[in-house]
């Protein structure tokens, strides 16, 4: 459980003041700017998930508490809902064989988590995206 | 900053201009302004994005949206920035869309 970070609304106007946040402490951090913004982006796609899929979808309210700590060469993101429980590792994500296809063709769902799915980083800061979910 | 965006519809060109973020809260109102200038079946779609520094993959869906409403139109993005192009070649958006440099390569 999130013991410090900041508290916001479970609703979709928090994502704004949710990328804000990250953005600043990403920077404090002295990620380069390609950096920040893929993991503000990251952040954003999990935050609107927890938005959309976990409370507004469920028929629930609640918030959101995003929390930020440096833990040796890694900057960690720890965001915490209640809603309703969601893996992303049981959800269908696109795949490289389907960003061949049409846009016309293309599925709308899974755009989202494919953001966020853990991805070898570069040097210098690693960039490493996992979702623990809190209940 | 919030999403600013506005619209026009000239012969068979049709012309969103989107400055600020587009995420989740605001890409609604992206959506239905593309249906509504599609109601009159332009042959392009042309979205500025020079001064559109986020785009979430809600944005990505509203691309999604408007070949499936209209397979045979064109869409156009004039001078994304640098992070927002990158989303489209990891996505493979970049091959089903014309980035330009200028308004006047979308004719």
């Amino acid at each position: 459980m999130l013991r410090t970070g900041l508290r916001f609304r479970g609703t979709l106007d928090a994502l704004a003041p949710i990328r804000k946040y990250v953005e600043a402490v990403a920077q404090s951090a002295h990620l380069e700017r390609s950096a920040v913004y893929r993991l503000c982006l990251a952040v954003d796609e999990i935050a609107t998930n927890i938005v959309v899929h976990g409370y507004e979808e469920a028929g629930l309210e609640g918030d959101l508490k995003v929390g930020a700590s440096v833990e040796g060469d890694n900057l960690v993101i720890q965001l915490e809902d209640h809603g309703k429980p969601y893996d992303p590792n049981f959800h269908n994500v696109p795949e490289v064989k389907d960003f061949s296809h049409a846009l016309e063709s293309r599925k709308m769902g899974g755009l989202g988590i494919y953001w966020h799915l853990p991805r070898a980083g570069r040097s210098g800061w690693k960039e490493r995206y996992y979702a623990t979910y809190c209940h | 900053m919030p999403l600013q965006m506005s619209s026009s519809t000239e012969g068979k060109t049709a012309r969103l201009t989107l400055a600020g973020e587009l995420d989740g809260n605001s890409a609604s109102s992206v959506r239905d302004a593309v249906d509504y200038v599609l109601q009159s079946h332009p042959e392009r779609l042309v979205l500025s994005v020079e001064k559109l520094t986020f785009m979430a993959s809600a944005g990505l869906r509203i691309l999604i949206f408007a070949k499936q409403r209209q397979p045979d139109l064109k869409i156009y993005l004039v001078r994304p920035q640098d992070t927002i192009l990158n989303t489209l070649h990891k996505t493979s958006f970049y091959q089903s869309v014309y980035v330009v440099d200028g308004e006047s390569a979308t004719n």
